[in-house]
Parts: C-alpha cells; structure tokens; sequence
C-alpha cells in the first residue's frame, strides 16, 4: 500500500512538473504564421498559395494552452506597430531589387527565414557587391522585424528562432519561381 | 639563411614565376634583366657585392580572388620593380605601379578603377635589420607621401598589424583627399543599403592626415547637406590621434552654422531657428583608446541645449554623455505651429549608452497651460534598424481651457492629471503606451464642456454624447468627472472610460442636476491604429458630427 502510494506521489509529481514545463514552452505558432503571411504577403504583393501542403513544424499545438490561443487567433491575429510597418516599408522598396536575383537563383530562402546568396556565377564584381550589400541590408531587416514580431506577442528572445522557422515558411511561398528554398537544413530544392 | 637573404630569394624567385601563374584570359608582357647572380646550392645568390635586377611587367585583363569577398577583375597594371645592391649587407628597392583599368572588391568596398587610375612610386632599402621605405607617393583617389617609415624586420616577419604598428618609425607622412568622393566611396556606397541615412549626407571640402612625430593628425573641412538642405556650414575637426605615443592629444571641432531643422522631420522645427556653439571651438581629447568632447552649448536662439562632455572608452566599449542640460527652451518659438507656450528644462542628466539603447538618467520639465508636465526613463535606440525612442511621462495640474482653445477640438475647462506610461516612439509614430488623464476634482474651477468638444469626444472614442432636453439647446455643458484611459499596443488602442456605474461606462459625466454623458459605446473599447488615424482626421476635418441624444 505504501509502495502504491509513494508511486502515485511520484506520478503525480512528474505529471505537475510536465504540466510546468508545458506551460513554459507555451508558443503562439498562429499568430505568428497569421502575422508571417500577412507581412509577406504584403511585401511581395501576391497572394500566399492556398494549395499548399507544406505542414508547419509549428502548426500542431505545443500545449493544451495552445488550444485557447487558436480560439483568440480566430478573434485577432494581426501583429503590427509601427515598427513592423516601417520595416515592411523598406523590405517592400528593396523586393524589386531582390527578385530578380531569386528568379536566377543567385538568393535562397533559407530554413531560418534569412537570404542566403547560393551562386554568384555569371555575376560581374560590382554586382556581386550589390547582391551581398542588397541580402546584408534585408537580412538586417528581417531580423529586426522577427525580434518586434516577438515583443508583440510576448515571444521571449530564446524563442526567436521559432519565430524565423515560420516566416521562413511564409518567405519560401511567396518567392517567385526559380528561387532556391531550403526546407529543411542543408535540403534546398529549386521552386 | 639570413632573414634579408630569405627576401631577396622571395623577391627574385616572384619575379621570375609571376608570368606564369595568371589566370586564363590574361595577358601579360615582361621583360626582366639580372646582372651578377648564380644559382647556388642554398637557392639564388648574387656573385659579387654589386649587382642589379631590373623587371617591367605590363599586365592586361588581370584576375583573381582570395575569397567570395576579396577579388579582382579585368585589371591592367604596369609594374616596374628595381632591386640592387651598392655595398655589402644593404640592398635597394624602387617600385612603380600604375592602373587604369579594373574591379577591385573588397567587401563591404567595391572600386572601379577605371574612374580611379593611378600610380604609386616608392623605394627604399633593406637588410637583416628591417625594410625601410624612404619615398612613397601614390597619385589617385586619394594622394599620398610618406618618407622614411622603417620597419624591423622581426615586425615584418611577425605578420601582426599591431606588433608592426607599434614598431614601425616613420618621419613624415601626408595624405590629402577630396571629401565628398572619399565618402561616397567608403561610407555611401557600401552602407546605403543597411542605413539609409548615410546616403542623405553629402560631404563637400577636403580632408589631410599627417604624421608629427608619433601623432596622426586628420583635418577635415567641410560644409555638409542633408537630403539636400544645408546641415552644417564651415565644419572644421582637427583630430590627432596619438597613434604611437601615450600621451593624449588636444583637438578640436567648430562649424559656422548649424541647420538643424534640416535634419528634423519636415517643419517640426521653425525655419527661422538657427543653431550656433556659444563658443566658437569644442574641445577634443583624444588619447589611443578613448576620446572626450565637450563641453558643447548650443545657443538655439529661445533656450540652450549643453552638454559638458561626450566620452567614448573604446577599450571598455563605453560612451557617455555627461551633464546634459536644457536652458528653457521656449517650444512654441522653436516649433513651427505649437500652439501653446511651453517652456522647457532639464538639469545634469547623464546618459550612457547599453548595449543598443543610450539611457537618460534625471527628468525633462515642461511649465504648460498653468501646470507641469515631468518626462522621465527617458531612452533613445539611435543605431536600431529603425530609430526606437521612449519615456514615462506625468502632467500634473493641466488648465484644460489653457489646452484646448487653441485648437479646433472644443473648449473644455477644468484642470486635468495623468500620465503616459511606458511611451515607446519608432520613427515620429508611437508604438506603446498607456495613458490616463482624469480632471482634479480638488480645483476650484468651472468644469465646462463645449458641444465640439462632446462631438468630437464621441468620434474619437467611438461612443456616443448623451444630453439632458434642455441641455441640447445650450452650446456648452457642465460635467462632474472627466476619466480616460487608453492603451497602444500592436497597433490596437484600447480606450476606456474611468467612471463605470450600471454597467455604462462614461468618458464624460454629468453633475447631479444636469449636464453631459460621454459614454463609451465601443465593447471593449479596441480601436485599430488605422480607424483612430481617419478618426483624428474626421475630428480635424469636419466640424459637425452627428450625435444621438438621450
């Protein structure tokens, strides 16, 4: 009986601890995948692909609060400020420079929502600057905009690669055809 | 083998092999004359005491790369390379180079160097001791001398910058450049992309740096623009840097005019204003690792801004400005259409910055419509992405009627408390605050509101004015209680009324005998940024708005 006991402390011990840690990894994958498409949608000027079945890493809920957060994303899910609309203005102006040189292949999507300049063949010295200086300048941007995207949702700063993973997601969809995405570390296919 | 002999070997064994190790595509001419060498069991030797090596290369189309980063392109480049002996153990060099054709990268730099050509002439001697340049003189971009720069040799063959630097002598060394090329060159072109401001400035006059002794000395002068308007006339900085020695250096930096409107958003700041030093010069320490300016005071013609000193600590990556101060600044003569006379002070506040953030320490007063208004945890993120400002701000004995005659919004008499919390700008547009203001029912004032006033406080809160019969004839009411408060958060505000009774919540409420009811009518009161925009803009543009009555 004793023993019996001292298991059912145990177990329960394990489970509030779990139900902690659960808590703790709390993350509000909608919201940010809402937000991610919105933005990019908005830079890009397209429409994201509706037919896509490119499965989230983040979409399966992380919690049993997490359940509650998709019923407060069907109420509200737009993350902005004046930050994340100034950042979206800049990223706008630069994306008519960038395009081409994702069409050819020269920029890639990377896993981790940044650019990644995958080739350089067939580009001139002056051009080769101009692309590194043109992904340095977006990269810069894109994560300022993942850092103010988190602080509005009171994402902590370990998270924040959380966060890049989605709008890597939401990037790789909009970006034209010809371009480089990586979908997983180190798997990059061409769209 | 002897360090000197190592070179020599090195130094002959390049020029013979430098032809053959092109890239395809290049073309190249050289021509080479040896007198008085053998090849010897220990490599290449001369025979005697005197002898001579004498090389032309002429080398079209030249290509090549270290790296992704580093590279060159479609270079044409002449060298002409002299190295010989007179007496035993000291050995002469003569080079010169010119180009007029080609890329060069070296990233974040890119030069063309066809719009760049140039030459470089030096020679020099060298021996077991140390390689010793007695002329250099490159014709260019920039021109530049310098004369008798010795480096040991145990310096040289260390490969370190900073052990070379520290050695190494030199007696004279000029350089001399034009400004604005200098700028667009290594600052505009290559940052524009990641900080936009840096192609907003246009630099115009010329730059020296000399060498005194162990003093590298820069001077700049210089009238600079801004998005095209003048920003700074008559710069001056002289800039010593002790390069060499311990010692700390005096310099200084002065301008003619300031134009600092140039620089602000377009008509905050009165055209008419213009920013003048109190005095003429601004001090400057500069030691090896550390600078201090100041002490800085502006005249601004209504108020001074001073700053007793600007201190950068490199070695502890440390800036600070101390015993920062405003001198009542009088806002509505500074401010192109402030409507009010506001005056405004601070007293030996410090700041420092940590990490990207640069924190004020101490308060900003401001003397406003009869009472005062205490901003304080003041900060300023100015090297962000996006330029990231804030404060807690508290106003405290405010006459409403001081505040709202001049405006269009409808006079409201009353003397008014709050606070903005947390106030976070990005850019000139807010992004987070709380903010509270409820009247002092401790005044004795009249507490009046004008039939605009309740219009426009229904606009703005979505709500709804609610007027006794008698009342709706009257253009102005009575109230007991004003109560707001409103958040901005991810772009949503969210207004509130402070006085709730029944479940109604009231903006505005009325006495016991009679008066208004501003009620608040949007459940829970969550307005998005871009309605409470066209909401402010329907309050500025119309002067009629309709309201129910009750």
């Amino acid at each position: 009986m004793k023993i019996l006991n001292l298991k059912s402390t145990i177990v329960l011990l394990v489970f509030l601890i779990t139900a902690c840690v659960t808590v703790n990894i709390y993350f509000p994958a909608a919201e940010v995948r809402q937000a991610a498409e919105d933005i990019a949608t908005d830079i890009r000027g397209q429409q994201p692909d509706q037919n896509s079945n490119e499965k989230s890493m983040d979409s399966s809920p992380t919690s049993w609060l997490q359940l509650g957060s998709l019923a407060y994303a069907g109420r509200e899910l737009t993350v902005s400020n004046a930050t994340i609309r100034q950042l979206k203005d800049r990223m706008k102006k630069r994306y008519p420079a960038l395009m081409p040189y994702l069409k050819k292949g020269n920029v890639g999507e990377g896993a981790n929502g940044l650019l990644v300049i995958k080739s350089q063949a067939g580009l001139g010295l002056k051009q080769k600057a101009d692309l590194k200086r043109l992904v340095n300048a977006e990269n810069s941007d894109r994560m300022a905009l993942y850092k103010a995207v988190a602080q509005s949702l009171n994402i902590p700063g370990s998270q924040i690669s959380r966060v890049q993973k989605i709008f890597a997601q939401e990037w790789q969809k909009t970006a034209p055809r010809g371009t480089f995405v990586e979908r997983s570390p180190g798997n990059w296919v061409r769209k | 083998m002897f360090a000197g002999q190592a070179i020599l070997t090195f130094f002959v064994a390049w020029l013979l092999l430098l032809p053959f190790l092109w890239f395809p595509g290049t073309e190249a001419a050289y021509a080479s004359h040896a007198s008085n060498w053998h090849l010897a069991e220990s490599g290449l030797e001369p025979k005697e005491v005197k002898w001579d090596l004498d090389s032309n290369f002429n080398f079209q189309d030249l290509s090549g790369s270290r790296d992704a980063d580093h590279a060159f392109e479609g270079l044409n480049l002449k060298i002409h390379l002299r190295i010989g002996a007179r007496e035993k153990g000291k050995k002469t060099w003569k080079i010169d180079v010119s180009w007029d054709k080609g890329q060069l990268l070296f990233y974040p730099w890119f030069f063309d160097l066809s719009d760049l050509k140039g030459m470089v002439n030096a020679r020099g001697s060298f021996s077991q001791k140390g390689l010793y340049v007695s002329n250099f003189h490159l014709q260019g971009p920039v021109s530049m001398e310098a004369k008798g720069l010795s480096l040991p040799m145990k310096s040289v063959q260390s490969g370190e910058m900073e052990t070379l630097l520290k050695n190494c002598s030199i007696n004279r060394f000029s350089m001399s450049a034009d400004l604005g090329k200098l700028y667009d060159l290594l600052l505009k072109e290559p940052f524009s992309d990641s900080h936009p401001a840096v192609s907003r400035f246009e630099p115009a006059g010329t730059l020296t740096l000399t060498t005194l002794g162990k003093v590298l000395r820069l001077k700049c002068t210089s009238d600079l623009t801004y998005s095209g308007q003048p920003f700074v006339k008559g710069l001056l900085l002289d800039f010593p840097y002790p390069f060499l020695a311990p010692d700390c250096q005096k310099g200084r930096i002065s301008w003619d005019e300031l134009f600092l409107n140039n620089l602000l958003p377009p008509g905050l700041l009165d055209e008419s204003v213009h920013v003048k030093p109190k005095d003429k010069d601004i001090p400057l320490k500069v030691c090896t690792k550390s600078l201090t300016a100041g002490p800085l005071d502006l005249d601004l013609q209504y108020g001074d801004i001073c700053v007793n000193e600007v201190c950068l600590d490199l070695s502890k990556k440390k800036l600070a400005l101390n015993g920062l101060c405003l001198k009542d600044l009088q806002i509505q003569k500074l401010v192109s259409g402030f409507p009010y006379e506001m005056r405004v002070s601070a007293q030996a506040m410090h700041a420092e910055l940590k990490g990207q953030r640069l924190v004020f320490s101490g308060r900003i007063k401001a003397e406003l419509a009869g009472g005062t208004i205490t901003a304080s945890n003041i900060w300023l993120e100015p090297f962000a992405p996006v330029v990231h400002y804030g404060a807690d701000i508290v106003f405290e004995n405010l006459d409403l009627g001081k505040l709202t005659k001049p405006t269009s919004f409808g006079v409201v008499t009353g003397v008014v408390n709050g606070y903005i919390k947390g106030l976070v700008m990005s850019g000139v547009q807010p992004e987070r605050f709380e903010f509270l203001l409820e009247n002092d029912d401790s005044a004795d004032v009249p507490k009046k509101i004008s039939l605009k006033a309740v219009e426009n406080l229904s606009i703005l809160g979505g709500g709804e004015g609610s007027i006794s019969f008698l009342g709706y004839f009257l253009k102005e009411f009575s109230y007991s209680r004003i109560g707001i408060s409103c958040s901005l958060n991810n772009d949503i505000f969210v207004l509130h009324g402070l006085v709730k009774k029944n479940g109604v919540e009231y903006l505005v409420k009325r006495g016991f005998l009679g008066g208004v009811n501003v009620i608040n009518m949007n459940p829970g009161g969550r307005i998005r940024f871009k309605d409470m925009v066209k909401r402010l803009e329907r309050i500025s543009e119309s002067d009629k708005s309709k309201m129910e009555i009750r």
